[in-house]
């Protein structure tokens, strides 16, 4: 699906293809901010929606998945500022919510990563994306400076203070802090 | 850093089964508007037919449905284990208060849904004193409704029996004393959307020590476990300052002050600019440690030294005001918390590592003609505002 423009595709076969291609890519990312697997469910569903309504709007100046990524970090960022997660946040339960084939047994490197994976997923938002989007995501610093609304410097910025953010994490213990200083 | 093995641990994290299914689709394609009619010859009259159809059958369902028990998702039996209750203690009647009030919280805690509760209370022999409706407030087009339920747990007398506790919510703390009643529970919860969620828990009973104990625990961003006050109706013996800006942020007289104001104190200004000097809060360390709701502060010419800032928990907002923070040196130890600082009115000529010393600081104002290197504030990813 090149050209991925309304010229080409109805809004039907644009949502197939999004759903298709990049539908794990987009759970997984809004899963990183709501922690939760049955608001990133919802979450999900809400931006299937807005990129059905929304596709007369997309006029291929960026990537697709851009396009779609920041329709959902949008809604992610909408759905962390309403009341309703003000209630039922619950921040420190995420953890009992992974898959459950989410593995015991790890060597010790392992565990080092995870450790560090965890830590990202616990550093404030504006940290924790830039951290999902260049490494889960593979995305460039352009491409999250696009998909999240934000000038590229403070892209730049923030990269550098959660990298600050977890060598402090690092020095605490719990992680080497080689992996973080590579 | 290793991208990939980051890549690959992040995964781990969220989960290593594919969270798009073809369940996703299904919804999607169930929930999907309809643009425009692709028949239009079809009659209109068949269209509102349907539209009835589905709407009595909605009807139908909302009526029939358990709205404790609704889902929003039609995956959530499958992936929802946060609202999902422990298995529920087995109380005992003969077991100390606090082992009881133990296995409430914990329970509280587990985030149960309305439904699981009221299975812990019957077991736990609790009765509904009083509910509800405490408030409602409309936001996202969605209106939410608060209720307030009081729960009574009775003391077991020589006999083996409860009596029902019939006096006010919540019970003075002589209701504890007469035995007419062991635990006091209230229960506040948000009914919104499709949700009934619990938002607040608080629990009084009596310590072996013979104090009444208030406990509260509230689901919210600050993310902390129940906060702790000991006799919250003895009143508060502070300065007359103090005791005048507490009553105002809580809308009470000055000398009707409790220590369970001090627990559910949010935002504290003290405006000590009428006076000729700086004025210094010297207070007993309790009461600071009592203040562990207090998420804003606002001091003008005044200051509270940080070594009892240190013992608020949750401080998470500070605003200074005349000349007393020329550097932090005197407040950083208990401004660990806070992640927005407003010094622009303040006397503060310190530098950007003194503002950095600050580890949850996000946002900063302060005027940056006074704070030379403040580059190396932004450069840090931290808002500066002027």
């Amino acid at each position: 699906m090149s050209g991925h423009t309304q010229t080409h595709y109805t809004r039907e076969q644009a949502v197939e293809y999004i759903m298709d291609q990049y539908g794990e890519t987009l759970k997984r990312t809004i899963f990183t901010y709501v922690k939760n697997h049955h608001t990133t469910d919802d979450i999900f569903q809400d931006v299937l929606l807005q990129i059905y309504r929304k596709w007369d709007r997309f006029n291929g100046d960026s990537q697709l998945k851009t396009w779609a990524m920041r329709i959902a970090i949008n809604r992610c960022k909408d759905y962390l500022r309403s009341p309703i997660h003000r209630i039922k946040i619950a921040t420190d339960k995420w953890r009992e919510q992974k898959a459950p084939n989410y593995t015991e047994q790890r060597v010790v490197q392992k565990e080092q990563w995870d450790e560090i994976a965890e830590a990202i997923l616990h550093l404030p938002i504006k940290y924790r994306e830039v951290m999902i989007l260049t490494f889960q995501q593979d995305m460039t610093q352009k491409q999250i400076a696009e998909a999240t609304g934000t000038p590229l410097s403070t892209i730049k910025t923030r990269m550098q203070r959660a990298r600050q953010l977890l060598r402090e994490k690092a020095d605490e213990g719990g992680i080497d802090p080689w992996i973080i200083n590579e | 850093m290793d991208h990939q093995r980051i890549k690959e641990a992040i995964n781990r994290q969220i989960g290593e089964d594919p969270l798009f299914t073809d369940k996703d689709k299904q919804r999607f394609y169930k929930k999907k508007p309809n643009r425009r009619l692709r028949f239009p010859a079809v009659p209109k009259l068949v269209t509102v037919l349907l539209a009835f159809i589905v709407l009595s059958g909605s009807y139908y369902t909302f009526l029939k449905t358990d709205w404790f028990e609704q889902s929003s998702s039609p995956t959530e039996e499958e992936s929802e284990p946060m609202e999902e209750t422990p298995p529920p203690p087995s109380p005992d009647p003969e077991e100390p208060t606090l082992v009881k009030v133990e296995k409430l919280k914990e329970v509280i805690t587990s985030m149960p849904s309305k439904s699981k509760m009221k299975v812990v209370i019957d077991q736990f022999s609790g009765t509904e004193v009083e509910s509800k409706l405490a408030d409602t407030e409309n936001a996202n087009g969605n209106e939410y409704k608060l209720f307030e339920s009081y729960y009574a747990f009775a003391s077991t007398n020589e006999s083996g029996n409860q009596s029902a506790y019939e006096g006010p919510s919540p019970p003075p703390k002589e209701a504890f004393e007469n035995g007419e009643i062991e635990i006091s529970m209230k229960l506040n919860w948000v009914e919104g959307g499709e949700r009934v969620l619990l938002n607040e828990a608080t629990i009084l009973y009596l310590s072996e020590e013979g104090d009444l104990i208030e406990e509260n625990y509230k689901v919210h961003e600050r993310n902390r476990n129940f906060i702790k006050v000991k006799n919250p109706d003895d009143l508060v013996v502070m300065d007359d300052l103090i005791l005048r800006s507490i009553a105002r942020s809580v809308d009470k007289e000055p000398d009707a002050i409790t220590k369970r104001d001090l627990l559910y104190l949010e935002e504290l200004t003290i405006n000590a600019s009428h006076l000729s000097g700086i004025y210094e809060v010297d207070e007993d360390i309790e009461y600071f440690k009592a203040m562990q709701s207090l998420f804003v502060l606002k001091l003008n010419q005044a200051i509270i030294p940080g070594e009892l800032l240190k013992e608020v928990p949750y401080l998470d907002q500070a605003t200074f005001i005349g000349p007393t923070v020329d550097d932090l040196s005197r407040v950083k130890e208990g401004l660990q918390t806070i992640t927005y600082l407003n010094l622009i009115n303040s006397s503060f000529r310190g530098t950007a590592e003194d503002i950095l010393e600050l580890k949850s600081l996000n946002i900063v104002r302060v005027d940056p003609a006074v704070v030379p290197n403040y580059e190396e504030l932004q450069f840090e990813g931290m808002d500066v505002r002027w």
